[in-house]
């Protein structure tokens, strides 16, 4: 199974993180020196899985957004907008039958020659193999087979219509296309060493714990980029990161909302602050599946206890907004008013109900500071309802792994998934065969499955959104889904350099720029 | 007048005449100050909180000293002076308990060793050295993740490390006291050893081991903030001075009271508990008692 394969990278303790956050990258610039082309970005952790049938974290993603080809991307900026990448040209007029083109010209790494269309069926196709127990095969479930009918041309055949398949799976990290000859070298699958990968940077020095550094790509033929090396380093909390940031060890992080008018009224001498809305949902998981969440009363209890305001409010200083689903606002599918409303003595009257007064859950959640301010406020509210809740910080390679027994032990988790412009991508993993895998809720519906299928088929926005609104409200319902807020994103950076991102605030190394 | 009266006039008098030398002793009578004043708020700290140091009010939030919060309020807007209040209580609960089963244990196992049978005095010593060869701090991220954080957790790993210590001490102590005469002929009487060590030896060498034993107690109260700081320790809502120092570097940006309201009563608590101990080294040790 594919999530034991992952637990094996991530079994820090909550304090060792903690502790040599700072230590190490301190170290981590002694070792690399800080040289001018050099950017030194702080990021969450270390990258666990850079398979992209393997992905599981915020780097696993930055990373193989940042050193995979795909056929089109999500392009830097201020608005969600594809380009095409690898591919030279892609014909959508049929939704179940996508015809491609790709540049001829890009090399691998390593030697591995040219990308081809042989790549792309491979990199495709490998993630319906049983045995690769792909994490992303949901996203591949209708894919039929990609047809080479050149070396640079192919047709990817759907088994059904799919406008999503596009923008959620393609486009995404998903759809990020490997080297075969490098993948089958390496036996079909790899961990956190990528034999081969395109793009102007390129995996060099890797210390667990201490840094990551990208380095250039050789063989790259692209447009130039303004940084020769790019050093990440792990630093698990945003408030570490950020002192790291003000000593001048790092010129790039990623830091909590909350502390986002602290930094304006005082910022770090040299420094850029700024503010943005992710597309990322911030949400309370509720498993179903564990015998003491099994009453969807008991469930609803939890949801109607909890202050959202006020954990918004003390996790962002008041920058965020509290969610109506999985769908940002602005986006299609977004619901209107739809916010959970506190209802203590509602929540007491169905523990009771249940019969679960006296009820003690436990809540899994990353131990930085906003997710455990968030979470005491949540063991607070939980407690005027007379339920206890025991909290379980965890640093973020624990908390996303999981196998058969944690899985089966899961009860409240508090977790942000990655977020796409289109709502599919995180909806479409709330089925039944994903129970254990990302369902951690447990969520099993025929009736949803079905909208899925028919979201899936739409070609009409409108049309489309009003199913997403429907399966939303199908999720809230079921009890096991508690929507906080698609969460606000600070980044602070030093006033030499000019970050490239997507509009989520999303890196995207090779944008980065030196400012003149 | 009984005998029994007599003895217990001669130990109340040798009592006060230790405690007067330890008050004249001015390092001596700033650790009982020290030490009395946080034994009083931990003990009451339920009456002298003016909040609920669980009671959270955002609106609140990260607040400087004022009248009405007196040292401030941390990031979910709670009283810090209420949370240090019973994070007293943790405290000593953990330093007390800690001493005392660590004492405890290591008394009976250096006993062992020392006076028990042959055989087992080796075991027993490769056992107080592997544990010995860990260092705390390590051991305890180690065992954290485990047996999850929690004050149970902290006592555990705080007993297990100490008493080598101790029983190492208490060892060495017994074998040279079983080396006297008296003991030679104790046993020449045919009186066993576990009465023996019980009536004879332990009377002989408790003395030092407690006074030992009070000067770990501010290693403990600095062991468990430390472990509470690093997230092996007290889980919230329990307050502890370490979860208030780990908040205040966390928001160090924001304000500085948190890491002043943490560190505060540690040193106080520190500095109170290492007077007293050396004091009472310094007056019940003949050998450093001034004027001998």
């Amino acid at each position: 199974m594919f999530h034991s394969k992952i637990s094996k990278f991530s079994n820090f303790s909550q304090g060792v993180t903690r502790s040599i956050a700072v230590a190490s990258c301190v170290w981590a610039m002694s070792l690399t020196g800080a040289a001018a082309e050099t950017l030194r970005m702080a990021v969450p952790s270390d990258p666990g899985y850079l398979d992209p049938a393997y992905w599981g974290s915020t780097v696993d993603q930055f990373l193989i957004d940042n050193l995979y080809p795909r056929l089109a991307k999500y392009a830097p900026g201020d608005e969600w907008k594809i380009e095409l990448d690898a591919a030279k040209s892609v014909d959508l007029s049929d939704p179940q039958h996508i015809k491609f083109e790709l540049k001829p010209g890009i090399m691998w790494s390593g030697g591995y020659g040219e990308l081809t269309a042989e790549d792309v069926k491979y990199s495709y196709e490998r993630h319906l193999d049983p045995e690769m127990e792909s994490g992303v095969v949901t996203e591949y479930a209708f894919l039929e087979e990609v047809e080479v009918t050149g070396k640079y041309t192919g047709t990817i055949h759907l088994s059904e219509p799919s406008t999503t398949f596009w923008s959620s799976t393609l486009v995404y990290t998903g759809g990020a296309i490997i080297s075969k000859a490098a993948a089958e070298e390496a036996g079909g699958w790899f961990e956190a060493t990528p034999m081969a990968t395109t793009g102007p940077y390129m995996l060099g020095d890797f210390e667990p714990g201490n840094k990551l550094v990208l380095e250039l790509n050789p063989d790259w033929t692209g447009d130039p980029v303004d940084f020769d090396k790019i050093v990440l380093l792990p630093i698990g909390d945003e408030n570490a990161a950020e002192l790291a940031f003000a000593a001048g060890e790092i010129d790039y992080t990623r830091t909590s909302s909350g502390n986002y008018d602290t930094l304006v009224a005082n910022p770090p001498a040299g420094s850029v602050i700024e503010l943005r809305q992710t597309l990322d949902p911030l949400f309370l998981g509720i498993s179903q599946t564990h015998e003491s969440l099994s009453d969807v009363r008991v469930r609803k209890a939890i949801q109607l206890a909890l202050d959202l305001p006020t954990i918004i409010q003390a996790t962002t200083g008041g920058h965020g907004k509290q969610a109506t689903g999985f769908v940002a606002e602005g986006l299609v599918g977004h619901r209107d008013g739809e916010a959970l409303i506190r209802d203590v003595d509602a929540a007491r009257a169905l523990l009771a109900e249940a019969g679960a007064e006296g009820l003690t859950v436990r809540l899994d959640y990353t131990n930085t500071t906003a997710r455990d301010t968030a979470a005491q406020i949540m063991q607070a509210n939980l407690a005027e309802a007379g339920i206890t809740l025991e909290l379980n910080g965890q640093d973020e390679g624990t908390f996303w792994s999981v196998d058969e027994i944690r899985a089966a032990d899961l009860q409240l988790h508090l977790k942000a998934w990655t977020g796409n412009p289109d709502g599919y991508y995180t909806m479409q993993y709330f089925v039944e065969d994903q129970i254990g895998y990302w369902n951690w809720e447990g969520y099993a519906s025929d009736e949803y499955v079905a909208l899925l299928q028919e979201a899936r088929a739409a070609t009409d926005d409108a049309a489309r959104g009003e199913i997403y609104k429907t399966m939303q409200g199908m999720l809230e319902d079921s009890g096991s889904f508690v929507f906080v807020m698609q969460e606000p994103l600070v980044s602070l950076h030093r006033d030499t350099i000019i970050p490239g991102t997507l509009p989520d605030g999303r890196p995207v190394f090779h944008a980065f720029r030196k400012a003149n | 007048m009984s005998v029994s009266d007599t003895n217990l006039q001669t130990t109340r008098g040798a009592f006060l005449d230790g405690f007067l030398r330890l008050m004249s002793d001015p390092m001596g009578a700033v650790g009982v100050v020290l030490v009395i004043l946080l034994v009083l708020s931990a003990v009451f700290a339920g009456v002298l909180s003016p909040y609920d140091p669980a009671a959270i009010d955002v609106p609140s939030k990260l607040q400087a000293p004022s009248w009405s919060h007196w040292l401030g309020t941390d990031q979910l807007g709670r009283d810090v002076l209420s949370r240090a209040l019973y994070g007293g209580q943790i405290a000593l609960s953990v330093a007390l308990i800690s001493t005392a089963m660590a004492v405890g244990l290591g008394v009976i196992l250096g006993m062992i060793a020392g006076f028990g049978p042959k055989w087992l005095d080796n075991p027993i010593v490769l056992a107080f050295d592997t544990v010995r060869a860990y260092p705390v701090i390590i051991l305890a991220l180690a065992v954290g993740p485990i047996f999850g954080a929690g004050l149970n957790t902290v006592i555990g790993i705080l007993v297990v490390t100490s008493v080598p210590y101790y029983g190492r001490i208490v060892r060495t102590s017994v074998i040279s006291a079983s080396k006297a005469d008296y003991v030679e002929a104790l046993m020449a009487m045919g009186m066993s050893r576990a009465r023996i060590l019980a009536r004879h030896i332990l009377p002989n060498i408790i003395g030092p081991i407690l006074i030992l034993a009070s000067m770990d107690i501010p290693v403990f109260i600095a062991a468990e903030a430390g472990l509470s700081f690093l997230g092996v320790g007290v889980k919230p809502p329990q307050s502890s001075w370490g979860l208030i120092l780990d908040d205040g570097y966390k928001f160090i940006r924001q304000t500085y009271w948190l890491v002043i309201a943490g560190s505060v009563p540690l040193i106080t608590a520190t500095l109170g508990f290492t007077f007293l101990g050396e004091a009472l080294r310094d007056t019940f040790d003949p050998k450093l008692r001034r004027g001998v």
